[in-house]
């Protein structure tokens, strides 16, 4: 028997012979009983107790919102479909759909799943065990749809799609969570700390005259041509300070690569540097000494940073005081002419 | 461009995770890359996460660092450590063995050179003068004792100077009367042994040990040890390098065929006369002849050279004419024998003193207005420093001093 069902329909209903529809925003979507039966078994969603009418909601609800990984509007294939869900952390998203929808046996199995592992993630990444404990506190509020918006519970594990893995993503959302609370925190507090006469450097006036200006718009135009790659490379090792290391273990590739490339990119920019400002007028012994000058002096370090990125790190600079060798880095520096990039023994020595 | 990365975005926690699981298709990557570029704050949650992860995971980690490859524990990290760690451990081994042999050998050849009355105690007085003494026998050198050759060399040269010059001093009415005896011995040597003058003069000088002594056969063993070096670098060095092996009767093929001992078999073969210096004790010279008895070495032959006197004593001096032999015991007596030394029958002291050297030496006779030279006299030296001729070595007659 054929039936059509609502996404807000909760009533529990037994599994089906016929194509399991659903009609949402005139788009008809339909998942075979023999599929839907497979990936039942596959998201082993039965051994913490989901009944099998709301791992079907679940899943047609998760193929409904990604349309199966195609394009708006595209009818995907009975091969299309099961692709899809091969693609997908089916498990961790049946798991994190029925937490979303309040299904305390759910609730249990995430807690004894990922509740040490989050609680770990939350202190780990904020370095502090009482910081992170709260931290990891307050997520779990916030997963368990404490926070209404307009009168809804809100979770955020509905925006869990299943694509990376759930606990990838928990640590994700939490480092979000700290970062952009700690954002907020450090502003707050600014008036009534030591870091509020930092600030007077910061807010200092815009370098003027002809070259600082020149120069300025040569940095953001060959910036601007360099692969997206070679910027964040540039951005995270002179900008946030990371170790090769780090940047290496995050773009999968060993740290004596991004120390190569580190070197080739500034190499690259020092050379399109000069070229620019000599097309801009200056002579090839000015564009050396504008270079040449420092950064400090000259206070394009802002300049810099405004160019590499719109929002300001330096917060961040200051949590990560594990690495104080890291902080005086500018890429500035690094452009001039007596400057080769980072060294290869640095990738030993930051570890 | 995924819309969640577009400007003034960020990417959700599922791009910015699928990004550090790398699970991004390479267009995605690069939008994620070139927003990360310009955005501070998704760079701060990407290494934050990813920070967490390592330290949640420390192990798995994709940019694996050759440092950090090691997970299987120290045994694991020093598996193929223990090939060359065994081999140096061999190599030391060996090498202490080595030390400790060159260590005794060193002893030996230290007591051989520095101690020469301990050596005169040892080394027969008869015409096995040029034998290897029966203590403790120098082990067949080795291979690492072959590259002290020069050295060795220097030494016994050095040694054999100063035994030479004292001797020369304390012997010189005997010097120039030998130097013949010499030349003939080591003619005889260099059929055996093309070891060069040096090897040639100590082992004639050895072998009238009126010139040399009992220092030049010591030198000679030491110097025929360093030529046969490389003859023993192969063979079991057990058998010589115990210090009890060494004092035992030698019955090993090792032994038998080193060069000393072939050189004393052709001296006494050829009755080459051998007599012991003249200062010898008579006491020290039975003692001697006892070790060298005791010693065993080429027993039967060196018996049949050894004339058995009716004093019992040993043989002091000894000349030979055809089967007619003359000796001169240790206690200064002289015993005649026709019969190449099975029969002796004692001769009557002619003189006055007592008898030192017999030897054989020139008859001059003219024959058809030719002058020839055969050998046929005996000459007998007496601690007075007469010389008395004989034809037949029992009666002697004083020989007439030249310019008298």
């Amino acid at each position: 028997m054929a039936y059509l069902r609502d996404v807000d329909d909760l009533a529990p209903s037994e599994p089906v012979d016929e194509p399991l529809r659903l009609d949402f925003s005139a788009a008809a979507i339909a998942l075979e009983p023999a599929l839907l039966d497979q990936l039942w078994g596959e998201s082993e969603a039965a051994s913490w107790g989901l009944v099998r009418s709301d791992f079907d909601r679940i899943i047609l609800m998760a193929a409904l919102r990604q349309n199966f990984g195609l394009a708006p509007g595209v009818i995907a294939s009975r091969d299309e479909q099961a692709a899809f869900f091969r693609g997908i952390r089916l498990a961790e998203l049946v798991l994190a759909s029925a937490c979303a929808e309040g299904n305390e046996r759910a609730w249990e199995q995430f807690m004894a799943v990922y509740g040490s592992q989050l609680t770990r993630a939350a202190i780990a990444i904020s370095g502090n065990e009482t910081v992170g404990r709260d931290l990891a506190d307050a997520f779990y509020a916030e997963l368990y749809g404490l926070n209404t918006r307009e009168g809804k519970r809100k979770c955020p594990l509905e925006s869990y799609r299943g694509r990376g893995s759930l606990i990838g993503w928990l640590r994700t959302t939490l480092s979000q969570r700290f970062v952009d609370h700690y954002r907020r925190t450090y502003r707050e507090k600014a008036l009534d700390d030591d870091t509020h006469d930092l600030a007077a450097p910061l807010s200092s006036p815009e370098p003027d005259g002809a070259i600082q200006v020149t120069l300025r718009n040569a940095i953001g135009d060959t910036l601007s041509s360099q692969p997206a790659e070679e910027r964040f490379v540039l951005a995270a090792y002179y900008l946030d300070g990371r170790t090769l290391a780090e940047i290496g273990n995050l773009l999968d590739v060993h740290e004596a690569t991004i120390s190569r490339k580190l070197k080739r990119a500034t190499e690259a920019v020092r050379k399109d540097l000069l070229k620019k400002l000599e097309k801009a007028g200056l002579s090839r012994r000015g564009a050396q000494e504008a270079l040449g000058t420092d950064p400090r002096d000259l206070e394009l370090g802002i300049d810099l940073k405004k160019l590499l990125q719109h929002s300001a790190s330096d917060p961040f600079r200051e949590q990560m005081s594990s690495e104080p060798a890291t902080k005086d880095r500018n890429l500035t520096g690094a452009l001039l002419p007596d400057t080769t990039g980072p060294r290869a023994s640095e990738a030993g020595s930051e570890r | 461009m995924n819309p969640t990365i577009q400007h003034g975005m960020h990417p959700d926690a599922e791009v910015l995770t699928a990004f550090a699981e790398r699970l991004l298709s390479d267009t995605e990557r690069n939008d994620v890359l070139a927003h990360m570029a310009t955005c501070g704050r998704c760079r701060e949650v990407v290494f934050l996460a990813q920070s967490s992860m390592e330290a949640e995971e420390p192990a798995p980690s994709v940019t694996t660092v050759p440092e950090r490859k090691s997970s299987g524990g120290w045994l694991t990290g020093w598996r193929w450590s223990w090939i060359p760690v065994a081999a140096l451990a061999g190599v030391v081994g060996f090498a202490v063995i080595r030390h400790v042999d060159r260590a005794t050998d060193s002893e030996t050849r230290m007591a051989q050179n520095l101690s020469p009355s301990e050596m005169v105690q040892s080394t027969p007085t008869t015409n096995t003068a040029a034998t290897q003494p029966p203590g403790p026998r120098p082990s067949p050198p080795s291979r690492a004792e072959s590259k002290e050759k020069p050295a060795a060399h220097e030494r016994l040269d050095r040694d054999a100077e100063l035994d030479r010059k004292s001797l020369d001093e304390r012997d010189r009415f005997v010097a120039q009367k030998k130097d013949e005896l010499a030349k003939e011995t080591l003619s005889a040597a260099a059929l055996k042994d093309s070891g060069g003058s040096v090897h040639g003069t100590l082992r004639a000088r050895a072998k009238s040990s009126n010139v040399g002594g009992p220092m030049a056969q010591n030198q000679v063993q030491q110097q025929n040890n360093v030529q046969l070096q490389q003859n023993y670098a192969n063979e079991d060095r057990q058998v010589s390098a115990s210090p009890d092996s060494a004092n035992k009767p030698v019955s090993s093929p090792i032994r038998s065929g080193a060069a000393s001992e072939t050189v004393t078999v052709e001296a006494a073969d050829k009755a080459i006369p051998v007599s012991p210096a003249p200062s010898a004790a008579p006491a020290m010279t039975a003692m001697q002849t006892e070790s060298a008895d005791i010693s065993g070495r080429n027993f039967e032959k060196r018996k049949a050279g050894n004339p058995v006197l009716p004093s019992k004593l040993a043989v002091s001096s000894e000349a030979t004419s055809g089967k007619r032999i003359v000796a001169i015991d240790t206690a200064g007596s002289l015993f005649c024998s026709e019969d190449a030394g099975k029969h002796w029958a004692p001769v009557k002291a002619q003189w006055s003193g007592r008898a030192v050297l017999v030897k054989t030496g020139p008859s001059m006779g003219a024959v058809g207005g030719l002058l020839t030279q055969t050998i046929a006299r005996f000459e007998l030296t007496t601690d007075k420093q007469e010389t008395w001729v004989s034809d037949d070595g029992k009666t002697w007659t004083l020989k007439a001093e030249a310019g008298k």
